[in-house]
């Protein structure tokens, strides 16, 4: 028998899981297609070439990033998922080369020059789409209305949240709704709402569905819960981050986000806020993101916490209505603190435990 | 360098290649749908298309192509907005003169039945219309004062 094959090395950890990354990306990227789906229905077939780009572009630099490194790392899926992320975000009548510059620079910068996946130290997708706003702004910004509203051909228009960010217009004012957001709107109200005495205004149902402008995969809160349902059900996606997110940005919204529309505190949009812009993507399918985020219970809860209040900053105070894409990434550069407060916490842990039976010890001893 | 770790090179190399003509070619695609967007934007703004002609692009989030059209009364530039607001959605072709002045407001399409006409009172109806036109109004000044015309 040869040395070679008499000693094999691996890197920890060394727990034996039939679940591969490749098939964790591969899953994720399949639960997407719902949600590209419906924006490619909305938008016609001009919202794939943005995609398309984006795909073809990462897939190319993983070919180029993974050759370098004397592997074939192409078929597992990161750089796929990358690029169908990327592309996703993207509004659906933008040039192609943006999406393709950006998940070039997501996937040869932020993954392939620190090691390739696994190594890279923040979200290569949400790098990729901060680094077209940044240096796009216009462009990323140039959002087209779904036929279903549009009425007239290529209107395009400010989206939701950057409408509500003008300050000049009611939240759901601003928003046309469309026939079926009436009719189920007034269902239900007629079955849940009124008999609670509450009542449920128009407008939600079509943010829910994905009747608004916005991005090619990021119009659908339905399709997106929907899979991330999926994908949390199979343990592909750990509920702790977006559960966090979700709880600390709805909180903030409903105390603050009241004032900036010239209410008071404790009247924040909540659901507008929640269904509007790429904010359920990003919590769902980046900021989970296992590479780039703390592994521990405590760690993960800390981490979509400050997800969540700097989503919430962002929109309110930042100069871009949109500002998920960034609070990850400064949640990303916090992970190794997370990762040490983490082994701190482990480490009283343990000294709790060890003390615990020692008395237990004694007192046995007794 | 052995030869399995020059052939992986080689096999990615070209599958770069590859995928690096494929993003290519889709860009060039999205020249043919913009193309046809630009005729489209022509017909609306001069249905004979004579005197029209694509003077700059400015890369705003309401409007892009802006052209030049040189009619019986002068140099004017022409540009199709879209107009947004709590009424609903509107396309408009605007008419500006190289000072910046509105000289004409067209109401192309909307998908309300019920919007007032051009003018001053279709863009009371959409809130932030004005400054969309002053911003079309600092680049087509932008444009004149650059000598292009």
């Amino acid at each position: 028998m040869s040395r070679s094959k008499a000693l094999t090395m691996a890197d920890a950890p060394y727990v034996f899981n039939k679940r591969t990354t490749s098939s964790l990306m591969w899953a994720m990227a399949l639960a997407l297609m719902p949600a590209l789906g419906w924006g490619v229905y909305c938008f016609g077939l001009v919202a794939t070439l943005p995609v398309a780009a984006s795909i073809c572009a990462a897939l190319a630099g993983e070919a180029i990033a993974s050759g370098l490194r004397r592997r074939f790392t192409l078929l597992d899926g990161s750089a796929f998922l990358t690029g169908l992320l990327v592309g996703m975000a993207m509004p659906p009548g933008i040039s192609p080369l943006i999406p393709a510059a950006a998940s070039l620079f997501a996937v040869l910068v932020v993954k392939g020059a620190f090691g390739g996946l696994g190594s890279n130290w923040m979200n290569p997708a949400l790098a990729g789409i901060a680094f077209s706003l940044l240096n796009w702004p216009a462009q990323m910004s140039a959002w087209s209305l779904p036929h279903q509203l549009a009425g007239v051909s290529a209107v395009s228009g400010a989206s939701p949240l950057s409408l509500a960010r003008s300050g000049s217009l009611d939240f759901l004012g601003a928003v046309k709704t469309s026939g079926l957001d009436g009719t189920i709107t007034d269902g239900l109200n007629r079955a849940i709402f009124s008999p609670l005495g509450a009542d449920l205004p128009g407008g939600y149902v079509d943010l829910f569905i994905g009747n608004k402008a916005g991005a090619v995969g990021e119009l659908s809160a339905l399709l997106i819960l929907a899979a991330s349902i999926v994908l949390i059900a199979r343990r592909m996606i750990r509920w702790e981050i977006p559960a966090s997110i979700i709880a600390a940005f709805g909180i903030l919204t409903w105390t603050f986000g009241g004032l900036g529309m010239g209410k008071g505190f404790f009247e924040g949009d909540i659901l507008f806020s929640l269904l509007t812009g790429s904010f359920l993507l990003v919590t769902f399918f980046m900021a989970p993101d296992p590479v780039t985020s703390p592994s521990s219970r405590l760690g993960m809860i800390v981490y979509g916490a400050g997800v969540g209040s700097l989503i919430f900053l962002l929109r309110a105070f930042g100069s871009s209505p949109e500002g998920s894409a960034f609070a990850v990434i400064l949640m990303n550069c916090a992970v190794p603190a997370l990762a040490r407060l983490d082994v701190a916490s482990s480490r009283k842990r343990g000294s709790r435990l060890a003390e615990a039976r020692e008395g237990g010890g004694d007192n046995a001893h007794r | 360098m052995p030869i399995d770790r020059r052939e992986r090179i080689i096999e990615n190399l070209a599958v770069a290649s590859a995928l690096g003509f494929l993003t290519l070619v889709i860009a060039a695609l999205f020249l043919v749908v913009d193309a046809r967007a630009s005729a489209e934007e022509r017909f609306l703004l001069s249905p004979s298309g004579s005197g029209l002609a694509l003077a700059g692009r400015a890369g705003d989030p309401v409007f892009d192509r802006v052209y030049r059209l040189q009619g019986d009364d002068g140099l004017s530039y022409a540009l199709v907005l879209q107009f947004r607001g709590s009424t609903g959605a509107a396309q408009v072709a605007a008419r500006l003169s190289p000072k910046g002045e509105l000289q004409e407001l067209r109401l192309l399409g909307s998908c309300l039945s019920r919007l007032p006409g051009g003018g001053k009172p279709l863009l009371s109806a959409f809130p932030g219309s004005e400054a969309v036109l002053a911003r079309a109004a600092d680049f087509t000044r932008s444009l004149a004062g650059g000598g292009r015309d």
